[in-house]
């Protein structure tokens, strides 16, 4: 958050240094006040001066500063908040463990995906929270702070990246077993990027180009993945898991916990307890190494 | 000097009068607050809310200032020129009221600062 | 130190004390006659013991052992965080440490080790001999302990609560069925029920049993700040506790208090328990700096300076503690107008915690310092609350706590503040208040030694948990992703952490090291002007030898001969010469005694009732609900027993010399008697709680257009008017009953106690047949499931109001209460008074709103 690459963000970070500055001579002058007292010069007369210090160092002094502080930190509150004209909304509900999301264009449409979100620069972006389990908290701190997604309520945040790059999004709040495994990760592109992305993620899947992936989209009918995970474009429709339809598009697997290559594919599908601890999906590494191989090599291929 | 004061005006809980005043006026502001933002948004337009804030606060103040008095009062209108450190009635109930009118400008300092928040961001979102 | 220039006082008989001393013949008969009453059991029956300084002592010491707990859960959790990617703990297990970290040390430490000091020292400090109900003192201990193992002890059966300290649903309402969220919510329930009874001893102890003399103006601060916490107690606790109730409920039978699905709401647990989870962390904060208030003036060797200024903050930070709760909640989407409102709240508490510690500057720089162990921990200590203090007041600010909460920036602000505000000024306590236990110094060399390993230990732990946050490291997560920059700082904090527990090695060593290495103490030895510290070295079983009269604010240092006149018993109660244990109770505001009251001396019977209350919460963790109904008639037995050996004794002769030409009564019932006080004070807690249940109530129907079901409402209007009808109707016999009993009209009060019992249990089924007429499934729906347990909890006090009122029937019956002698039934009385005001409302709410609406 001390590297903002959003309005929001760059606010906060101006007013946390303005804090810390205050914050740190309070503490000099305090510290230095408790120190002097504390060596002991018996002072003649002390009742007048102490008066003084009690009113002054208490009540005066802290009430000034406070004035001052709740003026410029409030400030930020005041300002509106709404969302930039025509950009398409994004639905970010969040699970154990893993975000989906879901955007919404401005002609009505929606696009699913999950565990990464893509903003265009210079735009503000709403992004509508949710959560029908357990509460979490979306949070990207280059960009802004962080909203609760609280099951039963609507909670709303706008973004407005002010860099392109790539930006760290973490679950802010305890969720279960996996908390601490549920990083996404925020890429900020210029609009133009943007909208192709869009677009090609609006697409359905792509057809599969080599045997081992043919063979591995066999195997993922074949071993019902379609019940829990959707692959637009094929049989496989299931909601209770992320989108797959793309998933080889994306900028990391496992929310951000593994790189989104072949290999790491593999092992995340044969046993992704052991990266996720109490994570729903079963682990498949009984199916056999090869098989294992096909199925990554497929869902690798799914761009 | 014994009080004019009689003992029989003293009350243990005089003194937290004023704070229980400023818990009352924060309740019953945020509850304001919570439900012109909530399911009374019709009901509660913004202009309304503050003049609900204002009269509340008003009266809050009103209060306050009364204990501020009161407590002043007992004190023997001035400021005390030594501590009421002393075994005697007198300096007890100086004590009391020292600790009203402390009490009571601690409240108003609190409540001005709420209120002042409360004014300045007077929005929902 | 030269007396204060005072104005000629008033004289009243037997306020000096005795002109001559008595002779020394005496004086040894009347001390030995005292040790006899107040001596403590031995052998097996040592557990039986009630003293103040015994219950104190295995209170402060099981606090420590679970402080302990909690610290080295904390070393676990640091040496798995000291990696990225670490396995030194699994995920599960991480999260049931965290959790049990963050509840032992909040549940089982930071409040107990308030009630214990206080116990321990309290009535010393206000020169009295005991706490006004030492059983109840006992009974709290037994509670915390079977409470705090059973907690502690689950995490060894793998079945530790995971969902946190803060235990938010719904994570812990459906998704974790295991059985460590039950006891977490059973445990501490218990637990808490302690908490208010120290709770209503201390506040009792303070405004009536000081010694004559002591107005409030002369009160040690120590008494100030603890009655402050005490009453904070009262009104932060009851909110908890109704939460927890709801979601146990949620979690037992399907109740939906937090779930959308039934119309619930997340939010409202956050409330409640935030609601008490901000006053807590005061109720912490507040004694600790009490002994600040104690140790100071002794360091500087002058009164404390801002007498009135320190009061004021005290009693100004308690109110303003409670108008910043939704701090912790300002991630939730909440109205900016509110976010605004609690973050000025918020700011304005730090007026007051800034005022009391200029006065102790101010005190300081007015005298001549001696640089002791204690004031090194003091001085520690402050700089660095106040580092915790501004990074409070940072995360006050809405929004920035955007970005600052649920990270490690809020892990490094809370533990500097608890450590910094709490920690330290215990550590200096114990080095002050040491010898007070058992006649010895702790040593001044691992004093400072254990200073300096605690204070750089502490900065090298928690200072890198603020930039660890700004980097972006959320909290209560079993590991971090590499590469974000986290590693080097999280390694630092492990190394502290090691260092910081090196510390705290190095003062239970120094505790534990056989006593006669340490060095004795002489009387007072750090020339306190204090109470406490007329104690000889080492202490006797009697609290004071004699209860003195009070003329200043310090006495050892103001009043001349003080300590002589003490010593031979010149002032009250120097003796027992029937061998009871005996105390005065004084006026609120002067201190003018106005009873000599007997209390009882040792008993198992506080075990006992501890073990069956325990069984109504520990049984139910296990859905054993038969065992826990069983327990509960047991408890109610045995808290009967209790009551009816241990209070109101009718006294063989009703009035007592007890010194200075003072005679006093030995019983006094209605609003002048402890007894009444207590129950009053209990009372509001319940009622605290009772209202927190409407909030509850209203807060979801503010929510949601379509709370109040449509088309048929609610339970009723008849019914629900019947029940209340009836129940006032026996509230009025009741108060009538005490008015026939003064007149000694016995037959008309036991049956006028008899009739208004059965009106009462009419009245309860009225109200239950309310909600069961119109079919109120209280799992289909979140109406449903608070009118229930509106109506259940006003059921729940009636019926122990019935038991109250049989219970008074049995006393007249059997002689132990008469016209004058009706401290029971005065005491009933007012119990029925709250308990009619709750049925009147909880009628006009389940009743009266549907038709509002």
């Amino acid at each position: 958050m001390l590297d903002p690459a959003g309005t929001a963000a760059a606010e906060i970070a101006t007013l946390f240094w303005w804090m810390t500055a205050g914050s740190a001579g309070v503490w000099l002058i305090a510290v230095g006040l408790g120190l002097y007292c504390a060596r002991g010069r018996r002072l003649p007369q002390p009742e007048r001066f102490v008066w003084r210090l009690i009113v002054g160092g208490g009540v005066i002094v802290p009430s000034v500063l406070l004035v001052v502080l709740l003026f410029f930190g409030l400030r930020p509150l005041t300002r509106a908040d709404a969302a930039s004209f025509g950009a398409p909304t994004v639905t970010v509900s969040g699970e154990q463990w893993w975000w989906r999301v879901r955007y919404t264009r401005p002609d009505g449409t929606t696009v699913d995906l999950a565990n990464e979100l893509r903003l265009p620069v210079g735009h503000r972006t709403e992004v509508a929270l949710a959560s029908d389990n357990v509460l979490h908290a979306f949070w990207v701190p280059a960009l802004a702070g962080k909203v609760d997604m609280i099951p039963g309520r609507a909670t709303r945040l706008v973004l407005e990246p002010t860099q392109v790059g790539v930006f760290r999004g973490a679950c802010a709040e305890y969720c279960g077993t996996s908390h601490a495994r549920m990083d996404f990760r925020a890429e900020v592109m210029s609009a133009v990027d943007f909208d192709i992305w869009l677009a090609g993620q609006a697409a359905d899947a792509l057809p599969v180009d080599n045997d081992e992936a043919r063979r591995g989209a066999e195997l993922f009918t074949w071993h019902g993945c379609g019940a829990c995970h959707a692959v637009r474009g094929t049989t496989a429709a299931g909601t209770i898991g992320p989108d797959l339809t793309h998933v080889g598009s994306r900028s990391s697997l496992a929310t951000a916990s593994m790189r989104n290559a072949p290999a790491e594919m593999a092992a995340w599908l044969a046993a992704p307890e052991r990266t996720k601890p109490g994570v729903h999906m079963p682990g498949f590494a009984m199916v056999g190494d090869a098989d294992l191989h096909a199925l990554a090599a497929y869902l690798t291929a799914l761009r | 000097m014994p009080s004019a004061v009689t003992v029989s005006r003293e009350r243990l809980w005089l003194p937290v009068v004023a704070p229980v005043v400023w818990s009352t006026h924060f309740m019953l502001c945020y509850t304001v607050a919570a439900l012109a933002c909530g399911r009374f948004a019709e009901v509660l337009p913004a202009a309304r809310v503050r003049g609900l804030l204002v009269v509340l606060t008003a009266a809050a103040v009103t209060v306050m200032v009364w204990c501020l008095h009161d407590g002043w009062n007992r004190l023997g209108s001035r400021w005390p020129r030594r501590a009421h450190d002393d075994d005697t009635p007198h300096d007890r109930q100086h004590f009391m009221a020292f600790t009203t009118v402390l009490l009571a400008s601690l409240s108003l300092l609190a409540t001005a600062f709420e209120a002042a928040a409360l004014w300045a961001v007077d929005r929902c979102t | 130190m030269t007396p204060p220039a005072s104005e000629p006082r008033a004289t009243v008989p037997g306020e000096a004390p005795l002109a001559a001393a008595p002779p020394l013949e005496l004086q040894r008969a009347q001390a030995a006659r005292l040790l006899a009453a107040w001596k403590i059991p031995t052998g097996w029956r040592y557990w039986s013991a009630v003293n103040n300084t015994v219950v104190g002592l295995w209170y402060v010491v099981l606090t420590l052992v679970f402080f302990l707990f909690g610290g080295v859960l904390a070393l676990v959790m640091r040496l798995q965080l000291a990696a990225p990617g670490n396995t030194v703990v699994s995920a599960d297990h991480y999260n049931q440490i965290f959790t049990l970290h963050g509840s032992v040390m909040m549940f089982l430490f930071a409040i107990p080790i308030f009630e214990a000091v206080s116990i321990m020292f309290l009535p010393q400090m206000l020169g009295t001999r005991e706490l006004p109900f030492p059983r109840l003192s006992a009974f709290g201990f037994w509670a915390f302990a079977i409470g705090g193992t059973f907690l502690c002890g689950s995490l060894f059966f793998d079945a530790a609560p995971r969902g946190g300290w803060f235990m938010y649903p719904p994570l812990t309402s459906r998704f974790q069925p295991d059985i460590g969220a039950d006891i977490w919510l059973l445990g501490f329930s218990f637990i808490e029920v302690a908490a208010i009874a120290a709770a209503v001893e201390l506040i009792v102890g303070v405004l009536r049993c000081r010694p004559p003399g002591m107005r409030l103006n002369l009160m040690p601060l120590y008494a100030w700040y603890v009655l402050v916490a005490a009453f904070m107690v009262l009104f932060a606790f009851p909110p908890l506790i109704v939460g927890t109730a709801m979601l146990e409920l949620e979690r037992a039978f399907g109740w939906p208090f937090f779930d959308p699905r039934g119309g619930g709401d997340p939010l409202l647990w956050q409330h409640l328990f935030w609601i008490f989870g901000h006053p807590e962390v005061y109720i912490i904060f507040l004694p600790s700096v009490a002994l600040i208030a104690m140790i100071v003036p002794t360091a500087a060797r002058r009164p404390l300076i801002g007498y009135s200024w320190v009061v004021l903050a005290a009693i100004g930070t308690g109110f303003l503690s409670f108008g910043l709760w939704v701090h912790h909640m300002f991630t939730t989407g909440l109205p900016g107008i509110t976010l605004a409102l609690f973050s000025a709240a918020s700011s304005a508490v730090a007026i007051p915690t800034a005022v009391q510690f200029v006065c102790f500057f101010a005190t300081l720089l007015a005298g001549a310092i001696a640089r002791t162990v204690p004031m090194l921990y003091v001085v520690g200590g402050f700089a660095t609350f106040v580092i915790g203090g501004l990074t409070g007041v940072m995360v006050a600010m809405a929004p920035f706590n955007f970005q600052a909460h649920d990270t490690y920036f809020v892990v490094a602000h809370l533990h500097t503040v608890l450590i910094g505000g709490a920690v330290f000024p215990l550590l200096a306590g114990l080095y002050y208040y040491f010898p007070l236990v058992n006649g010895r110094l702790l040593s001044d060399r691992l004093g400072r030694v254990s200073f300096w390993l605690v204070f750089v230990g502490f900065n090298a732990t928690f200072m890198p948990m603020h930039v660890a946050g700004l980097l972006g490291m959320p909290r209560r997560v079993f590991t971090y992703p590499a590469g974000l920059g986290l590693e080097w700082w999280n390694l630092v904090s492990t190394v502290g952490a090691f260092i910081l527990a090196a510390g705290f090695a190095v003062v239970l060593w120094d505790v534990l090291r056989p006593s006669r290495s340490k060095s004795p103490s002489p009387r007072n030895p750090w020339n306190a002007g204090t109470l406490e510290w007329l104690q000889e070295m080492p202490g006797q079983p009697w609290g004071v030898r004699t209860i003195p009269e009070i003329d200043a604010r310090y006495p050892l240092w103001q009043q001349p001969n003080f300590v002589r006149d003490y010593d031979e018993g010149r002032f009250y109660l120097p003796d027992a010469e029937e061998g009871r244990r005996e105390m005065l109770v004084t006026s609120t505001l002067d201190a003018v005694p106005v009873q000599c009251m007997r209390i009882p001396g040792p008993s198992f019977i506080t075990l006992v009732a501890a073990v069956f209350v325990g069984g109504i919460f520990i049984f139910p963790t296990f859905k054993l609900y038969t065992a826990m109904a069983v327990s509960a008639v047991f408890a109610t037995g045995t808290i009967v027993v209790w009551l009816w050996t241990g209070t109101g004794e009718i006294p063989a002769v009703p009035t007592k010399h007890v010194g200075l030409g003072v005679t006093l009564p030995l019983y006094v019932s209605g609003r002048d008697a402890v007894g009444w006080w207590a129950m009053c004070i209990t009372m509001l807690a319940v009622f605290a709680a009772f209202l927190s249940l409407v909030f509850g109530y209203f807060f979801y129907w503010s929510l949601r257009a379509d709370f109040l079901p449509q088309p048929s409402p609610g339970p009723g209007v008849a019914w629900p008017v019947a029940g209340a009808g009836l129940i006032t109707l026996a509230w009025a016999l009741t108060a009538l009953a005490r008015r026939w009993n003064r007149q000694n009209v016995a037959s008309a009060c036991c049956t006028g106690l008899l009739v208004a019992s059965l009106l009462a249990g009419a009245g309860v089924a009225a109200l239950i047949e309310g909600p069961s007429r119109t079919a109120l499934d209280p799992a289909a729906s979140v109406y449903a499931a608070t009118v229930w347990l509106l109506v259940a909890w006003t059921g729940i006090q009636v019926v122990l109001g019935i038991v109250m009122q049989w219970y008074c029937v049995a006393r007249r019956v059997a002689g132990r209460m008469t016209a004058q002698h009706d401290m029971d039934l005065a005491n009933v009385v007012l119990y029925w008074h709250f308990t009619g005001v709750t049925a009147l409302l909880t009628v006009a709410v389940v009743a009266g709103a549907p038709l509002v609406a």
